[in-house]
């Protein structure tokens, strides 16, 4: 069931360079499942669209979001202090389906398509059900700590070499060269097309997919990836998460 | 004294004067989940062709100040599903359905507007012909720019459409009267405006466009002045009602398209923004209307 409400800001904090994490208290966060985003709308008339943001954790009455400032939306929502209010729809979109059988579970995060990756790890966690994480940044993490306390097996590279290995997602795979039943992976779009080429024809990947949206309920039409068939898909509610042999991107 | 807010258009009395503007409505049926669809005055369903139109690539949307482009490129899966799951789920409520046909030929729109001819058990108030789709076989300009062809379309549509008939008029014109006269000769019992105004972003570090298309269709509130003139110029020139749109937001916004002479409205981007739009413009009329006891929108209809 889907909410317009007021959602109040319990904490904003900068994690790093221009990343920051919110949490907002909402009388839905009991009912957010892995990969759904919520719809968070501005106050400055100037900038009218709702921005749509990934939940990265959830407890019984708050959700938690970690967003990178690219705009004048985002930086709006940074500048937020607690006890500010934003107006926001949630919880949108489907969700990470969770494999029915034991089987091997990579997940993947690109950049700051990481935080919805790390709700999903968390629940497989509770589950017990094992996974592998492989995380891709252009020099500085985030969350690497949190995976960390969830699995060994995280495993982390960016593009200057800072931190973790020098090189990208594919780099790590290689290395580590397991075959996975799953893929679960959310990130920039140049890394699912490299998933895609390099995973096994076995293997099932799951992709998060972002596109500019105006409504987040399914009604202008605007947020589309092709599927298989030529047909466009809305990506708000059909989505944001597709199997990667349904889509055409 | 209980104040008078529902209004008559072509013999059809609407509850109220608030409408859904096409295309940022689909067909209620997400927007159900949020409140009661009987509230409305009309729901005025997303555009449908008799078969499906792919639409265009993405990016379809595009934001700017105080509004929003898209080029959705009417984007539906034809009349035959629309008929099947759109308007049998719009037929479990009272408010009143108005259909919105779109077309590349003349030919196309009788098409679509034959599907509509003969339902048996399905309900359909009005039909909204949205004349501002290309017409290919004139070059791709609209239907709408040319009075000329509007005219032609329109008084074509007359002869298979025995509901009333809305014109929606294009605002990408030099004289929007001159377009309405067209129309309102041809036999429309109505016309609505504006539908949404050509305009192009420019992502200056990707140095492109934003939209695949290039150019798209301006709405929100960056519009509502332009929409506020051409209502006003079109109720001075012709005798049919109106149906105004253009950036509605609020109750006050809906009140000064009524004052430029609107006899209902339609909120369109707002509900992008506030899926509660529609309903808050109502209270929003209705708060007005107690406020300065106006017992009948049309004592403030048209008055400037
Ligand atoms: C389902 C989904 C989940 C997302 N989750 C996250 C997240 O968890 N953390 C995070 O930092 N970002 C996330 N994004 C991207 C985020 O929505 C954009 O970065 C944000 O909207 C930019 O707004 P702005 O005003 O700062 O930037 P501007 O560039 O000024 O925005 C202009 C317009 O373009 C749209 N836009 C710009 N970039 C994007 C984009 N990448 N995707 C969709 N719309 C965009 C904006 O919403 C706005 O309408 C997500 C996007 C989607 C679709
Ligand atoms: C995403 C979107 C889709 C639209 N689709 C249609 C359509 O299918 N048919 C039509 O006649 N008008 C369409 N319109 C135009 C609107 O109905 C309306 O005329 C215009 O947006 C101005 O109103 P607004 O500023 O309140 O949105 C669309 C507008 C938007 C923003
Ligand atoms: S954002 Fe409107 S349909 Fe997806």
């Amino acid at each position: 069931m889907k909410v317009f409400t007021n959602a109040k800001v319990v904490e904003n904090i900068n994690i790093h360079t221009d990343i920051y994490k919110i949490t907002l208290s909402v009388p839905f966060a009991k009912n957010v499942f892995p990969g759904q985003f919520i719809m968070i709308c501005l106050k400055n008339g100037v900038n009218l669209l709702p921005r749509p943001l990934s939940i990265c954790s959830a407890t019984e009455s708050t959700i938690t979001i970690i967003y990178e400032i690219v705009g004048a939306g985002t930086k709006e929502i940074s500048m937020a202090k607690p006890e500010d209010s934003f107006k926001i729809l949630g919880p949108l979109g489907n969700t990470f389906e969770i494999p029915t059988e034991n089987k091997n579970i990579a997940l993947i995060g690109g950049g700051i398509g990481t935080p919805p990756i790390y709700f999903f790890a968390k629940k497989l966690y509770e589950l017990s059900i094992p996974f592998d994480v492989y995380l891709g940044f252009r020099n500085k993490s985030i969350l690497f700590d949190e995976f960390k306390q969830l699995t060994k097996n995280v495993y982390l590279a960016t593009d200057t070499g800072i931190e973790g290995t020098k090189g990208n997602i594919i780099d790590l795979l290689k290395n580590e060269n397991k075959t996975y039943d799953y893929i679960f992976a959310c990130g920039p779009k140049p890394m699912f097309k490299a998933l895609a080429t390099y995973k096994d024809e076995n293997t099932k990947l799951y992709l998060s997919l972002e596109e500019h949206m105006a409504c987040g309920v399914g009604t202008c039409v605007g947020c589309v990836v092709k599927n298989k068939d030529n047909i466009y898909e809305k990506i708000c509610v059909n989505g944001p998460i597709f199997e990667s042999n349904y889509i055409n991107f | 004294m209980k104040k008078k807010l529902n209004v008559n258009i072509a013999g059809i009395n609407f509850e109220n004067p608030v409408m859904t503007a096409s295309g940022t409505f689909g067909s209620g049926k997400e927007y159900s989940e949020f409140f009661d669809l009987n509230r409305l005055g009309a729901i005025v369903c997303k555009g449908v062709s008799k078969e499906p139109w792919t639409g265009n690539e993405p990016h379809r949307i595009a934001e700017t100040y105080g509004g929003m482009l898209n080029s959705i490129g009417l984007q539906n899966y034809g009349a035959k599903a629309f008929i099947e799951n759109d308007l049998a789920f719009l037929n479990n409520f009272e408010t009143k359905i108005i259909i919105n046909l779109c077309g590349k030929t003349t030919e196309d729109y009788i098409a679509v507007a034959e599907e509509f001819a003969n339902l048996e058990n399905l309900r359909v108030d009005m039909f909204e012909i949205n004349i501002s789709c290309p017409n290919i076989k004139e070059g791709g300009i609209a239907f709408g720019t040319d009075a000329k062809i509007a005219n032609k379309l329109i008084k074509e549509l007359r002869k298979y459409i025995k509901k009333p008939i809305i014109a929606k008029l294009s605002p990408n014109v030099t004289d929007i009267s001159e377009i309405a006269k067209a129309v309102e000769e041809a036999g429309s019992d109505c016309i609505s405006l504006i539908n949404t105004i050509s305009a192009m972003k420019i992502d200056i570090h990707k140095r492109k466009t934003v939209l695949s298309t290039g150019s798209g269709g301006l709405s929100g509130p960056a519009i509502k002045p332009i929409a506020i003139h051409m209502v006003n110029k079109v109720f001075k020139s012709v005798k049919i009602p109106i149906i105004g749109m253009g950036g509605i937001m609020t109750g006050d916004d809906a009140i000064e398209f009524i004052m430029a002479g609107a006899t209902a409205v339609a909120v369109g981007t707002a509900n992008f923004t506030n899926p509660y739009a529609t309903i808050e413009v109502l209270n929003g009329i209705e708060n007005f209307i107690e406020k300065y006891n106006i017992k009948d929108l049309e004592e403030i209809r048209g008055i400037v």
